[in-house]
């Protein structure tokens, strides 16, 4: 039996816990109503200041069989608070996949606010398909009409569920409830999430194990009460957390698992043996088998290619844009294991590890070494081996045995074989011999540039006219081929304008040239002459007053680029934040003046270093103004100790995209630049 | 001009040279090859409607589908959806293959049929019962030409009499469109085409009428319909394509009858909803408030689901059941409202709203009302409209309102009537002293279908005081006081003070007097500045106008005055009128005069002209400066 790690700030404070619950399966949760009544009449709504409803507990006890099979009851009690707590209260959604687990209301009580409990029948409960979209795997809930309750009642509902939750894989036949026991048999992993978007007294989860599965676990991001004892010869282990108040969230911070309260629970040794079973699972079901189909498109999408790098691309882009992302479910075998490459070859459809398997066959037809792996798109994996993925990538693996990670999912539209959105993030290879976690690294933000320049010419009447160019590659290339592809092909010619139009109502644009957005084989770029009448204002003594188009960043406006909108707030964070991706933007505008015109309020150059680094300079150069900005975003996930950095640019970035000029007659004389 | 040129390799790479990749970086080729043209295209788009002699129904649809580009695969043709009540209907997918451009015929596997539950329906147990097939299309590939065919049987007894409602044009052209309607003898058909195209020619109005045994069957045919694109600020989709409407209803007494007996079967209100709704209205003294009071209770009482009214085939369920739910769907809400508000001792009534333009006067449906709305007599026995989820909310709807309403109660389905103009001005005249605090008197008039009537019974300051942030940073009401409220007029005077904007690197103050806060600018049209297909929707007819006179300290010189222009065209006018005084005050009035309510496409460069001389940022601000 492995201790608990306790790393971070989780402290594990030995419990003798207060439930009755002593293991799953039992009736713990019949808890007499007058009891329930005298602890609901303890919680008072002016205690929770703005909260709808008080969850005044959320217990969960799990008995964990040999085969890996869990049966949970959960047991949970809620007081709405307002109106709106008590129109959440009066329906109850029970979520389960029916190939993987299963779910039952066995109790479902009224209180109202007098402490009068009335009965549910769980019997109303109905079985119902979830509303789906693009993802059709068929899942399903329970649906319970509780009825309308009023503020100050509370629902105390009791279920029992079987089954898993993330490995949907169909198990052998056999029991009725053979399908519900693990793909990897024998082994047990939850992911608790401890946060909530309403208070919690108390929130409880406890898992009974035979001490020899070797249960390890942790909690991360906060402290909780723990006991680990053996009970009847089962290890029982329970966490309680109390009194804990939703989390105020910050813009753009990442997702609540990466920093909220949370409990993983595992019986996988580590990341290798799971890296292990993942690859023998897909070879035994011979997701990558190569048909003659699949070895006819892999010829034909790398003929004439001779460098393995180029078949590659070939190969990851045609995946990536002749796939369709759409999930039919294909009964035994959903979840963990791939579709088979030939069927998703004639569906031309699949999600994240359909699209990943047919890039492993194709790559596999042409000769080339390749394995699937799992990631998590948008949150962080811990060290801890629970399963924690959503997502589904390719493996190449080189003749040196070097990897590189491919993932035919997130680059439609993208020149990248990797989208650096995804860079810092966890990977799971399932190589032959295991592998363990790796962290994807930073994308430089020379790698994601998006250069505007704009050779302009200011008018005496405030007209100002000109040629603007835009040239992009990695993220901010497609971020701006994104502009087309999301729409029909007749809008086309109205985005072109929308790179000026979109900061200027006035704006006339001509002679547009651009590359085609269906094109991945040369970064995106687009060329168009502009003329924006009256752009620069008159003043009283003849001056000219405006913001030159360059700072103001036509294109990242346009796109509503995370540097222009991406929130600054608050000044301190307390949890990390998460652009888009790493970027380098480069501004440089040379307007020429009108003759006989100087300028007035230059803004002084700006050097920034860190996280967020700007270098702007605006001068005076002969007859003409001349700007050239260049802003690094350094890094995806921004950690509270850099964001002052990153702010700072932003802030110091989007100043100057509003700092007016004055171009003056100079016989006005009021001084130069 | 519109012409774009696409950069050849040799260009792109000058242009694109200073973000080059290195040398070696691998070669993606163009891995998706679009087919020129239209990004999809219907072949073929065919509904049948058969009638049966016992009410039962059937609707069958088949299309032909030719997948071009990228955008049709990958996002918007990929899957097919009907939606459906079981208890009145069961479907059959007739066939669902995709047919490749080598004429291979790949079809799809029986996985990529699928039953799930609508959206709308979600968390609804009153109408959990709701189902959606999605059909997904596999096999996809630029020029496949997607084959799909299905079948809706309605019981008899399941709706009264048959109704079409079918466009006959799409965002993508279609090469073939046909609609067949076959009915029982004697049954007979009314309605017809909404919006015919120009030209349309004698098959709009005397479709084909083929023999068909023992009663009588009508076609509609369209061949190559040109595509009308779905263009950002353009009216209800309704109003810019070709509709066929069609009804067997007995006329709109029969419609308006069918639907008091659906809100009749609704039943009576649960005594204790009654009794919630007469408190709230017994702590008003004055019926405005009261009215608005009671209105308040069911939407804190009841979550509003998504269910529209023609998935609950405009069959609200009823109002004990909807109670004791908790759950009510936007028609439930309207007529559980009406009926609470009768029972009260207001007089009131569910109504059904169409879409703009939708009406076909001859064809007595209920398809296209869609919208649930509550009717309510006033102490002068006028019938007002409000909306059932937030009553005191905008303008009133019965004068703002651009659409026809169903309803019960007077037997009769209303065209939808002329909207009379609607104005709104403001008038301030303030002084800014020395230390830039600015103080002044303001006062708001409207009328029409500008009249913030619910916001004036209740929280008139709440509408000063954004009339006052607009005008002036931080600027706040006092004394306010509405000096006139009818529901077609209303003025608010008040007090304002607030101070000038801190002055920018240059030293400049700038002031924005573009707007007034819950004015007409965030209503028109954002445009790109391309030629159109279809007309512009305005938020026309009516006037808004914006006064302010400033008078200034000696200490402050104005730099900048707003431009004066003059915008002035068929669909309307744009004046900014400034006048700089020799007391050192200024007055500034900006006007917007829209004549309708919709442009055609073909004056899309008028709607352009009055838009932009309203945005035009010359025109927008005044720029002071210190002294």
């Amino acid at each position: 039996m492995r201790k608990p790690d306790c790393v971070g700030c989780a402290v594990a404070v030995a419990f003798a816990p207060l439930l009755a619950v002593v293991a799953a399966g039992a009736q713990e949760w019949d808890v007499p109503a007058e009891a329930l009544a005298q602890k609901l009449a303890a919680v008072s709504a002016g205690a929770y200041p703005g909260a709808d409803m008080v969850m005044v507990f959320d217990r969960r006890a799990v008995a964990v069989e040999e085969s890996g099979l869990a049966r949970m009851v959960g047991h949970t009690l809620a007081k709405a608070l307002t109106p709106a707590g008590a129109r959440a209260l009066a329906v109850g959604e029970y979520s389960y996949d029916p190939l993987s687990a299963d779910i039952a209301v066995l109790r479902c009580r009224v209180f109202s606010a007098g402490g009068a409990a009335r009965d549910v029948d769980p019997a109303r409960a109905v079985d119902l398909p979830d509303p789906q979209s693009m993802i059709y795997w068929n899942s399903r809930h329970k649906l319970l009409a509780i009825g309308k309750i009023a503020p100050g009642d509370a629902v105390e509902v009791v279920t029992r569920r079987v089954g898993f939750t993330y490995a949907l894989l169909a198990g052998e036949e056999g029991s009725d409830e053979s399908r519900f026991v693990p793909p990897m048999r024998g082994h047990f992993y939850d992911i608790v999430p401890f946060w909530s978007s309403c208070p919690v007294i108390e929130q409880s989860y406890r898992v009974s194990i035979a001490p020899e599965k070797q249960l390890q676990y942790q909690i991360y991001n906060g402290s909780a009460e723990v006991s680990d004892r053996i009970e009847n010869d089962r290890r029982v282990v329970t966490v309680t957390m109390r009194d804990t108040k939703p989390l105020a969230a910050e813009p753009g911070m990442v997702a609540w698992s990466d920093v909220a309260p949370k409990l993983l629970l595992t019986t996988a040794r580590d990341w290798r043996a799971k890296s292990l079973w993942f690859h023998a699972v897909q070879e035994e079901a011979r997701c990558f088998e190569v048909t003659p189909e699949l070895e006819k498109v892999a010829d034909e999408v790398t003929a004439g290619l001779t460098r393995d790098e180029d078949k590659v691309a070939a190969l990851n882009h045609w995946a990536a844009e002749n796939i369709r992302y759409i999930g039919l479910h294909m009964g035994e075998g959903e979840g963990y294991t791939l579709h088979q490459a030939s069927m998703t070859l004639r569906d031309r459809g699949g999600v994240c590890k359909d699209k990943a398997g047919i890039l492993v066959a194709l790559l596999r037809a042409a000769g080339l070494e390749s394995y699937p792996a799992m990631t998590m798109a948008g949150e962080r994996i811990e060290r801890l081996a629970a399963d924690q993925f959503n997502h589904c990538v390719t493996v190449w693996r080189k003749p040196d045995k070097t990897t590189v990670l491919l993932d035919p999912t997130w680059i439609p539209g993208v020149r990248e074989m990797w989208s650096s959105r995804e860079q810092q993030q966890e990977v799971l290879m399932g190589l032959p011999e295991g592998a363990d976690l790796l962290t994807t690294p930073l994308s430089p933000p020379e790698n994601h540039p998006l250069r505007t320049t704009i050779d302009s010419t200011l008018h005496s009447d405030g007209t100002i006219e000109g040629r603007m160019q835009v040239a992009s590659d990695g993220q901010a290339d497609s971020s701006l081929r994104r502009a087309y592809r999301g729409k029909m092909r007749n809008e086309w010619p109205a985005v072109d304008r929308q790179w000026v139009a979109a900061l200027d109502p006035r704006a006339e644009v001509a002679d547009v040239e651009r590359t085609d957005p269906d094109d991945l084989d040369r970064p995106f770029c687009i060329a168009l002459s502009f003329r924006i009448p009256g752009y620069a204002r008159r003043l009283d003594d003849g001056a000219l007053a405006l913001v030159p188009l360059g700072p103001r960043h036509p294109a990242g406006a346009a796109v509503h680029a995370d540097e222009l909108h991406f929130s600054t707030e608050p000044s301190a964070r307390r949890f990390t934040a998460a652009i888009g991706c790493t970027r380098l933007v480069v501004l440089a505008e040379h307007m020429a003046l009108p003759a006989g015109f100087a300028v007035e309020g230059l803004p002084a150059a700006v050097k920034l270093e860190g996280n967020g680094a700007l270098d702007a300079k605006w001068s005076v150069e002969g007859d003409a103004l001349v700007i050239e900005e260049t802003l690094a975003m350094r890094s995806r996930r921004v950690e509270p100790a850099q964001w002052s950095e990153l702010r700072a640019a932003l802030e110091a970035f989007r100043k100057l995209a509003a700092t007016p000029i004055l171009v003056r007659p100079a016989r006005a004389g009021k001084g130069g630049a | 001009m519109n012409r774009v040129r696409i950069l050849g390799p040799a260009l792109a790479a000058v242009l694109c040279l200073p973000c080059a990749r290195a040398a070696d970086t691998p070669a993606a080729r163009k891995a998706f090859i679009a087919v020129p043209g239209p990004d999809a295209e219907y072949l073929l788009l065919r509904d049948r409607y058969v009638l049966d002699r016992d009410g039962g129904a059937v609707h069958e649809r088949e299309l032909r589908l030719k997948i071009n580009s990228f955008t049709a695969m990958h996002r918007f043709y990929g899957e097919s959806r009907v939606e459906l009540d079981p208890a009145a209907a069961t479907i059959e997918t007739l066939y669902n293959r995709t047919v490749l451009p080598n004429g291979q015929v790949v079809v799809a596997p029986e996985n990529a049929v699928i039953d799930d539950l609508p959206p709308a329906a979600h968390r609804n147990p009153l109408w959990s019962q709701l189902r959606r097939r999605v059909f997904v299309h596999t096999a996809l590939e630029p020029g496949a030409v997607i084959e799909l065919g299905w079948r809706v049987t309605r019981k008899a007894g399941a709706f009264p009499w048959l109704e079409v409602n079918e466009a006959m044009a799409a965002e993508i052209p279609i090469a073939e469109r046909v609609v067949r309607v076959e009915l029982p003898a004697g049954a007979q058909l009314r309605g017809g085409v909404a919006n015919p195209p120009d030209g349309a020619g004698a098959a709009w109005t005397k479709p084909a009428r083929p023999d068909v045994l023992d009663g009588a069957a009508w076609v509609w045919r369209r061949t190559d319909a040109a595509a009308v694109p779905e263009e950002p600020g353009a009216p209800a989709r309704a109003t810019c394509v070709p509709v066929l409407r069609l009804s067997t209803c007995a006329g709109f007494a029969a419609l308006a009858e069918e639907f008091a007996r659906r809100v009749a079967a609704a039943g009576s209100v649960p005594p204790d909803a009654l009794a919630a709704v007469k408190d709230a209205a017994a702590k008003e003294t004055d019926w405005e408030r009261r009215v608005l009071a009671a209105l308040d209770v069911l939407p804190k009482e009841l979550t509003v689901s998504a269910v529209g009214p023609a998935l609950q085939s405009w069959q609200p369920r009823p109002l004990a059941g909807v109670w004791q739910a908790g759950v009510a769907t936007p028609l439930e809400l309207a007529v559980f409202q009406a009926a609470a508000l009768d029972a009260a001792g207001i007089a009131a009534r569910p109504g059904l709203a169409g879409a703009r333009g939708h009406a076909v006067p001859e064809c007595p449906a209920f398809a296209g009302f869609e919208g649930p709305l509550l009717r309510v007599k006033d102490p002068a026995g006028a019938w007002r409209l409000y909306d059932a989820r937030d009553a005191a909310r905008g303008a009133p709807l019965e004068i703002a309102l651009d659409a026809p309403v169903l309803h019960g109660a007077l037997g009769a389905g209303d065209a939808a009537p002329a909207v009379p103009a609607w104005r709104r001005k403001a008038v301030f005249a303030g002084e800014i002293v020395p230390d830039g605090a600015v103080r002044g008197s303001l006062s708001f008039s409207a009328a029409g279908g500008a009249v913030p009537h619910g916001t004036l019974v209740r929280e008139p300051q709440r509408l000063a005081d954004d009339l006052a942030a607009q005008l002036l940073p931080g600027g706040k009401a006092k004394g306010v006081r509405v000096t006139a409220l009818e529901r077609s007029a209303c003025s608010l005077a008040c007090t304002l003070e607030g101070a000038l904007p801190a002055a920018d690197a240059l030293g400049l103050l700038q002031l924005d007097v573009s707007t007034l806060a819950g004015g007409v600018d965030a209503a028109l049209p954002v445009l790109a500045p391309l030629s159109r297909a279809c007309p512009v929707a305005l938020p026309g007819p009516g006037v808004e106008e914006l006064d302010i006179t400033l008078a200034l300290p000696k200490n402050m010189k104005v730099v900048a005055l707003p431009a004066s222009l003059c915008v002035r065209n068929s669909l309307g006018e744009v004046t900014v009128a400034v006048d700089a005084r020799a007391d050192g005050s200024l007055r500034i009035v900006r006007r917007i005069v829209l004549e309708s309510k919709e442009a055609p496409a073909s004056a899309f460069e008028e709607v352009r002209g009055l838009v932009n001389a309203w945005r035009d940022p010359s025109a927008r601000s005044l720029l002071l400066r210190r002294e």
